[in-house]
């Protein structure tokens, strides 16, 4: 039950870990700012333990940022769980997913 | 396509086939001067009042098109040989070309109109299917399965299958006359009919009799419907049934099998049509399969039929999956497509109801958690713990997982306003082949459930607040869900399967 984390790597890769929640708002808006710099960017769910729907709105909620600022933003690292929340809530329309960080960057 | 629908130097002139000029017209398949032509003819009189001074007809197949109706020469002289002679070159080219170009068209209006109805039928279809019981009753010991499959896009057959307050479930089959949408449509009927006897009365005569009374009266008077309806006691095994002329179902036990007999109308032709009630019991083991009569007349090769022996026989040897097993047989023997539709419902007595209530419906795990924000992710591991032990799938836990998390996420904010005073419940229940969750709360404020479907575009576009995703995924990953509100509370139930 771990409060997020983020690390922000190369080329706009965001890696999250822990609990993608309502809670995890500052911390995910801070780190898209310090990647969006790069143009694009990558969401790596690997190492992710747990997102609700709350969870889910602070994408919805980062996506739009992210369409403002004609910042691309895409995923990868879902666990099949996840892939299937993703595509329920057609978040994958909107935020192209992937399988790892190499893929993701492959596809710009 | 008759008369003249060309007009060259003048107005259109219709030609109606039975006027004589149309006659002499096709006749001569060449043009014709009218100034010289003496004839009793309405259309003569009528292109002559209008200027036309010679007709070239346009001849294809015996039948006249049309014509080019040519007023006088602007020079005043005749028409020459020569002219005639490029007139007719000209008619002999058009005619072939107007015939051709009116098929043409007129496929194309077919075409189109076999693609509506074509995507009216797709859509009824669709109607059809949520008009069709979506959750067989799930009950500790017995199994339940039904199997629907028209012969066209929608079709005529119903079951139901109702699980009645005190104990019984009350299985239905029956069958319209005819097939496609007519007989969808008076399905329709007879499924309301059927239901709203239902819950008036337990007795399944009385149920036929009271669906026949409001039939009579709402379907067309050549059509009628077969219809076998059994009240079955889940404790006892106790069936009563009625039949109003329904293909007879069986009871298939250690491989014997007898036959459920029980006279009666068919539903649909007699205002007063009474049912006998015949009781038996249905023993531990045993299985009661009903079979539209789709199954029975299939035709195979040689031309004769499937038939009720070969239904016996087949759901006899497979008591664990009878439907499947008979689908199977039934294609594999049947020549062609589909003559009927068919429809395959199939009760099995797995257990009595003593063994039941021990091995089938256990609680495993019951919490009472503070309202207060994260409390839902304890309950989750609690409850995909225990929903591990008792054998369900991995990703079955999961989405089962997250449904509660969401569902405890509302129970405490929405429905206790996050009163760490006020308590949120969750049980889990192991029902053998499936789990029921509960979460409850007591039932103040507005539940996620009540608020509009969420659309990601919509909130990419700012008209939707982001969140709200939390009923839509329990709905999306859960089995089945029921809302259950009362003076005590708010209760959401799950059902997952394993």
């Amino acid at each position: 039950m771990a409060e997020l984390s983020t690390t922000v790597g190369d080329h706009g890769v965001i890696g999250l870990t822990g609990d993608l929640t309502g809670t995890a708002e500052p911390t995910l808006a801070a780190a898209f700012d310090q990647a969006a710099a790069n143009g694009s960017v990558v969401l790596d769910f690997s190492g992710l333990d747990y997102m609700n729907s709350t969870g889910i709105g602070l994408l919805v909620t980062t996506l739009v940022r992210a369409q403002r600022a004609d910042v691309t933003l895409r995923a990868c690292g879902l666990s099949d769980h996840y892939r299937e929340i993703f595509s329920l809530t057609r978040l994958d329309e909107a935020i192209p997913v992937f399988e790892d960080a190499q893929e993701a960057l492959a596809a710009s | 396509m008759q008369g003249s629908d060309l007009v060259t130097a003048g107005t259109a002139v219709p030609i109606p086939p039975t006027d004589p000029l149309a006659t002499l017209l096709v006749a001569r398949a060449e043009p014709v001067d009218l100034t010289t032509l003496e004839l009793a003819s309405p259309a003569l009189d009528a292109l002559r009042d209008a200027g036309v001074v010679l007709v070239v007809p346009l001849v294809h197949d015996d039948r006249l098109l049309g014509t080019v109706n040519l007023g006088p020469r602007k020079s005043d002289q005749d028409y020459t040989t020569d002219d005639r002679s490029l007139l007719s070159t000209l008619a002999s080219q058009l005619a072939p070309a107007i015939r051709l170009a009116t098929l043409a068209r007129r496929q194309e209006a077919e075409a189109a109109e076999r693609e509506r109805i074509a995507q009216e039928l797709r859509v009824a279809r669709v109607i059809q299917q949520t008009l069709l019981p979506t959750d067989i009753p799930e009950l500790p010991g017995w199994s339940i399965s039904a199997h629907y499959r028209p012969a066209r896009e929608v079709g005529g057959d119903i079951y139901d299958v109702i699980e009645t307050a005190d104990g019984h479930i009350v299985i239905i089959e029956g069958d319209v006359t005819d097939k496609g949408v007519p007989a969808a449509l008076v399905m329709a009927t007879c499924r309301a009919a059927l239901r709203a006897a239902a819950d008036v009365t337990s007795d399944p005569g009385h149920i036929l009799a009271r669906a026949n009374k409001s039939m009579v009266d709402d379907i067309p008077p050549t059509m009628f419907v077969t219809c076998f309806c059994a009240v079955v006691d889940v404790a006892t095994g106790r069936v009563r049934y009625a039949n109003a002329g329904h293909p007879l179902p069986v009871i298939v036990n250690n491989g014997e099998v007898s036959e459920l007999r029980a006279s009666g109308m068919p539903l649909g032709l007699l205002p007063d049509s009474s049912y006998e009630v015949v009781e038996t019991v249905l023993p531990v083991g045993s299985l009661l399969v009903v079979a539209s009569d789709g199954v029975a007349e299939a035709h195979g090769a040689s031309g004769e039929m499937y038939g009720f022996e070969r239904v016996a026989q087949v759901v006899g040897s497979a008591p664990d999956a009878p439907i499947d097993a008979l689908l199977d047989d039934v294609d594999r023997f049947a020549l062609g497509p589909q003559e009927d539709d068919i429809t395959i419902v199939a009760l099995h007595r797995r257990s009595s109801a003593a063994q039941s209530s021990v091995a089938f419906s256990q609680t495993l795990l019951s919490l009472e958690l503070a309202s207060e924000q994260g409390c839902e992710r304890d309950a989750m591991e609690r409850v995909k713990e225990v929903a591990i032990q008792a054998g369900m799938d991995t990703a079955q836990v999961a989405r089962l997982g997250t449904a509660v998390a969401e569902a405890v996420m509302n129970a405490a904010e929405h429905g206790n306003g996050f009163d760490p005073e006020a308590v949120v419940g969750v049980t889990v229940t192991d029902l053998d082949h499936s789990l029921l969750v509960t979460v409850s709360d007591r039932g103040g404020g507005v539940h996620e459930g009540d608020v509009e479907q969420p659309d990601l575009e919509a909130k990419l576009e700012g008209d939707q607040n982001p969140r709200g995703w939390g009923r839509f995924l329990i709905e999306k990953l859960v089995d089945e869900v029921v809302d259950r509100s009362d003076d005590s509370g708010h209760v959401l139930e799950m059902r997952m399967r394993k």
